[in-house]
């Protein structure tokens, strides 16, 4: 495996997690991260995690294994967000950096199947009251099983709300809009979180939410220490059991 | 009779209790009633008798003169301050009393003339009583010291417990001696008794002489001489003391063929010696109180002994009081090794019947080991009874070592000690059986200190603790890493086995300046009596360890004969019982270590663990009564509801309710856990009706919904959050005013750190909102 060495700062960090839930920072602008030591992650927690210090929304496709099987080691560098996303992404070259709407997007751009699901579009997708992500994401699914399903009468149940979810997002109206576009929409609202999306089954039809896509809720404060939580499709057999479900420390 | 109901005579007991409610004997109420002034330990003397108080214990002689004075020695062995009463007797029929407490683990030592209280006395009795409700825990000795002498000599003189349970008889020894013993005799009843006093001579026929005492009357007997035999006064008794004879050892009977009759006495035999002059004590025993026929002797100085700086030899006296022929074998041992003693290889002495007889073991003054004897003689218990006086080579030194019945039921010994510049103090423990003995040995103060240490001794080894030493030590260390404070300078050890007729040992107390010897021999009980348990945590939840721990308590009892008496004022925390441990209830034990257990939660409820101590004859019972909790249900601690609305992609109706929850346990009332970060899993499964077509869309079955949960709102702590929604077509008529009576059922599976939630949620959708089992 090839191994580098990160300095991963915070000496900026703990500045910035006293920011307001929905504060915002440049992500190309985020001076990061020095002296932590990483041991043995995969690039995709230490995206995730360079992210929620960075308190900056990103969006990340699963596609290749690369981002999810490497394993990075590293000490002593010291880099902006931005740039040490692009050292990360060393380890897993498959992948490209792009931005959208103030969100970092990381994605195999050429990868069809996952564009199948991210490039879907909704000709209006639209909320109707103030709520929280894990609810308009709840929305995002039913109204994709709506268009896929026209027989579909809807769609409802019992979510399970995070604790550090309590942020309620103005309404979303868009017309025209992809589920990618949405998905950014909600973390750059909610400005606390991440998304992470899986390679769809196929048909997309009555696949559950939680295996096409997952929203990571940022650390915030003292009471909400954890970062959470990814849950990878049965199907990633080789994505790592140890980071399966992980609460990031 | 009452008093006597559960107390049996062990007159080298030393014992202070009794039964309670026996009235102080009808002299008291002629007594003096002087305070000894405004030491703390006295009290004055509270208006009136009678007065409830215990059975005393007795020393029948004290002696206040121009060459003797006596000093009482009382041992607290408890740890709680134990309350006292001394009665002084005097010939002339004064009673002088006196009311104390002695702290936990101390000693107190009282001259007798502070207890006279200004009444001018020569000589006379006294009585100790202890009042503790549940048993005594005082031991006492009375100290005659002769300073006639350039060197004084301390003649040692149990306090003796009376019985009427008993043969009513005594025997002593009068040691080798060109001069005839002289014995005070009390009779402690309240009626007269007539009293016969046999003295068994190296040869020749018993001299048998009589004498009547009155209730509480003492008197003075020249024994084993005619007439005049009863001594009157202080000038005839001193002349007494020297009257000359042949030298020979004597054995002295003392008895009465009354049945009430509660006899005690104590002698005096003067020996002049190399130009020096002494005496020696006469301790008597009851004959039917020893239930073996060996006597030990403990840790003898023999040959150089350097606190002494002098060399010893023992000399052992024998008595026979049966009508035929006994043979005595003595066999030392070495004190360190436990082995065979080679300058006290075993020797064998016939003993004609009814005479006595005595012989020396030189000591080497190139030898400096303590040697312990044991005494076996033939006959029955009590035939026989031996006596040791330690004498030096310049024979200006020299002390009474008491002999124990290798099989008293006593297992323990509570001295007093000094330990400072001019006092050494130095106790030593014998084990007289083939096998290694455990021996706790407690070192107290009552102002601070408790020192513990439990020893196991080899077979016929001797403990010996010098007590200067282990104060200056600092790396002597308890059983629990304690050291005693450098600062103490006396207070009261304790020794003892689990179980009696194992370990007999006394107490060395030697003056540095003027070398003079104490001993103290005095015997008690210590038992097993009490066990506390606890459960750390006490309250915890199911699936997890509970620690469970427990101490024992020893106190001091009195013996009650045949029967065990496993309570007493409390003595100790120690070790040495064997455990049983059990639970009851929602867990089970997984590894136990005497006195202390390990059990796992397996469910919910209260439960106990349950421990039992035993030590020889005393088993107790301890539990440590635990609360497992377990999770039962859910319980909301606030909701917030949206109202139907148009929703999904506008051709739907929706509403939502959010509900604020944490997981209650078993207990009453019910109680949330309030620990954060624990997963709260669930598994949703549709049921009927389902009108609105509810868990249609998310999360039915089991999915990753299992978030931990976090504080939701300070000071909120263990809450997770269920957000129950629909978005469905068939809510469309409910915005339009329709749909009444229509109704949605999802039932839902919690779980709770990984352990299922018995109470299964019915989640109910009705046009007008979401309930959770009702509510």
């Amino acid at each position: 495996m090839k191994k580098r060495l990160f300095l991963l700062a915070i000496v900026f960090a703990s500045m910035l997690r006293s920011h307001s839930a929905v504060s915002q920072v440049p992500a190309s602008e985020v001076p990061l991260l020095t002296d932590v030591d990483v041991r043995g992650k995969t690039p995709l927690e230490l995206l995730l995690e360079m992210a929620d210090i960075a308190r900056t929304p990103i969006g990340i496709a699963v596609s290749k294994p690369s981002i999810y099987t490497q394993r990075i080691s590293s000490k002593g560098l010291k880099c902006s967000f931005i740039d040490c996303v692009h050292r990360i992404l060393l380890d897993a070259p498959e992948y490209s950096i792009s931005e959208s709407h103030g969100v970092v997007n990381i994605a195999v751009s050429a990868d069809m199947l996952n564009n199948s699901l991210l490039n879907f579009t909704f000709s209006r997708f639209r909320t109707f009251a103030p709520s929280n992500a894990t609810r308009v994401s709840a929305d995002l699914w039913g109204n994709l099983q709506l268009s896929l399903n026209p027989k579909r009468t809807g769609y409802g149940g019992v979510l399970r709300v995070p604790s550090n979810d309590d942020v309620k997002l103005a309404p979303f109206d868009g017309r025209d809009v992809t589920l990618r576009d949405v998905l950014n929409s909600i973390v750059h609202k909610q400005g606390q979180m991440a998304w992470v999306s899986w390679p769809p089954p196929d048909p997309l039809v009555d696949a559950p939410e939680y295996e096409l896509w997952n929203l990571v809720y940022f650390r915030r404060s003292a009471d909400h220490t954890k970062l959470c939580c990814v849950y990878p499709p049965p199907k990633l057999a080789n994505f790592p059991e140890d980071t399966k479900g992980r609460l990031l420390p | 009779m009452k008093k006597f109901r559960r107390l049996l005579m062990f007159s080298a007991l030393c014992v202070v209790g009794g039964v309670h409610g026996q009235q102080l004997p009808q002299g008291a109420t002629q007594s003096h009633q002087i305070d000894l002034g405004n030491s703390a330990l006295f009290h004055g003397e509270s208006s009136g008798y009678p007065m409830v108080v215990d059975a005393p214990v007795v020393a029948p002689l004290f002696l206040e003169t121009e060459h003797f004075t006596s000093t009482l020695h009382l041992v607290n062995s408890a740890s709680s301050t134990e309350p006292a009463t001394i009665v002084v007797r005097t010939p002339d029929g004064n009673s002088i009393t006196t009311k104390l407490t002695l702290p936990g683990h101390d000693s107190l030592t009282l001259p007798l003339k502070s207890l006279l209280k200004g009444v001018v006395a020569s000589r006379g009795s006294l009585e100790v009583y202890a009042t503790d409700p549940i048993g005594s825990s005082l031991t006492g000795q009375l100290e005659i010291t002769y300073n006639g002498e350039e060197r004084r000599a301390a003649i040692d003189e149990e306090l003796l417990m009376p019985s009427m349970t008993t043969s009513h008889t005594l025997r002593g020894i009068s040691l080798e001696s060109d001069t005839l013993p002289v014995v005070a005799i009390s009779n402690v009843a309240n009626t007269p008794v007539l009293v016969n006093v046999t003295c068994n001579r190296s040869a020749g026929t018993p001299l048998t002489n009589s004498l009547q005492l009155g209730r509480h009357d003492t008197k003075f007997v020249r024994a084993c001489s005619g007439a005049p035999f009863e001594v009157t006064d202080d000038t005839a008794l001193l002349q007494a003391l020297d009257t000359s004879k042949a030298s020979e050892t004597i054995g002295i009977q003392i008895s009465s063929e009354d049945p009430k009759s509660e006899l005690q006495a104590f002698g005096l035999t003067l020996h002049n010696v190399l130009g020096h002059r002494y005496f020696s004590a006469i301790n008597f025993n009851d004959p039917k109180e020893w239930n073996s026929t060996q006597s030990i002797y403990a840790g003898v100085p023999v040959g150089y002994f350097q606190p002494l700086a002098n060399t010893f030899s023992p000399r052992f006296s024998f008595s026979n009081f049966s009508n035929q022929s006994q043979t005595v074998t003595l066999q030392g041992y070495k004190a360190k090794s436990g082995e065979p003693s080679e300058s006290a290889a075993a020797r064998t002495i016939v003993l004609p019947a009814n005479s006595s007889s005595s012989f020396a073991i030189v000591g080497d003054p190139n030898s400096s080991e303590l040697i312990s004897y044991v005494a076996t003689s033939t006959g029955m218990a009590g035939d026989v009874i031996a006596a040791l006086m330690d004498e030096s080579g310049t024979g200006d030194n020299r002390f009474l070592i008491i002999g124990k019945d290798a099989s008293t039921v006593l297992n323990a010994g509570m001295h007093p000690w000094t330990a400072d510049k001019e006092n050494h103090g130095i106790l030593v423990a014998f084990n007289h059986t083939s096998k290694p003995q455990d021996v706790t040995v407690q070192i107290g103060n009552g102002t601070g200190g408790l020192w513990q240490r439990r020893i196991t001794l080899k077979p016929y080894q001797t403990l010996t603790q010098d007590l200067n030493e282990l104060l200056l030590s600092s790396d002597q260390p308890d059983d629990r890493g304690n050291l005693l404070p450098k600062n103490l300078d006396h207070g009261e050890v304790t020794w003892w086995t689990n179980d009696s007729r194992r370990v007999t040992g006394r107490l060395f107390q030697i003056s540095n300046s003027d070398r003079m010897v104490k001993n103290f021999s005095c015997y008690g009980q210590i038992v097993l009596c009490q066990i506390l348990a606890s459960a750390t945590p006490s309250v915890g939840n199911v699936g997890s360890s509970f620690h469970f721990t427990s101490t024992i308590s020893y106190c001091t009892t009195n013996y009650g004969g045949s029967s065990s008496q496993c309570y007493g004022p409390n003595a100790s925390g120690g070790a040495g019982a064997t455990y049983h441990w059990n639970t009851y209830g929602a867990f089970q034990v997984t590894s136990s270590s005497n006195y202390d257990a390990y059990a796992n939660a397996v469910g919910g409820g209260n439960g106990t663990a349950q421990v039992q101590a035993q030590s020889a004859q005393c088993t107790v019972n301890g539990q440590a009564p635990v609360t497992v909790r377990a999770p039962t249900r859910s319980q909301i601690i606030n909701s917030t509801y949206t109202g139907l609305q148009v929703c999904g992609n506008g051709q739907q109706t929706g509403h939502e309710r959010d509900l604020y929850e944490q997981i209650v346990d078993n207990q009453n009332p019910a109680q949330p856990f309030l620990a954060d970060g624990v997963t709260v899993g669930e598994v949703i499964t549709k049921s009927s009706p389902d009108d609105f077509a509810w868990g249609s869309g998310t999360k039915t079955g089991s999915g990753p919904t299992a978030y931990k949960n976090a504080p939701n709102s300070s000071p909120q702590h263990g809450v997770f959050t269920d957000a129950l929604y629909n978005c469905d077509a068939a809510l469309n008529a409910c915005l339009a005013g329709g749909g009444g009576g229509k109704l949605s059922v999802l039932n839902q599976q919690l779980t709770y750190g990984g352990v299922n939630v018995p109470t299964i949620n019915s989640l109910h959708e009705t046009c007008t909102g979401f309930t959770n089992n009702g509510n």
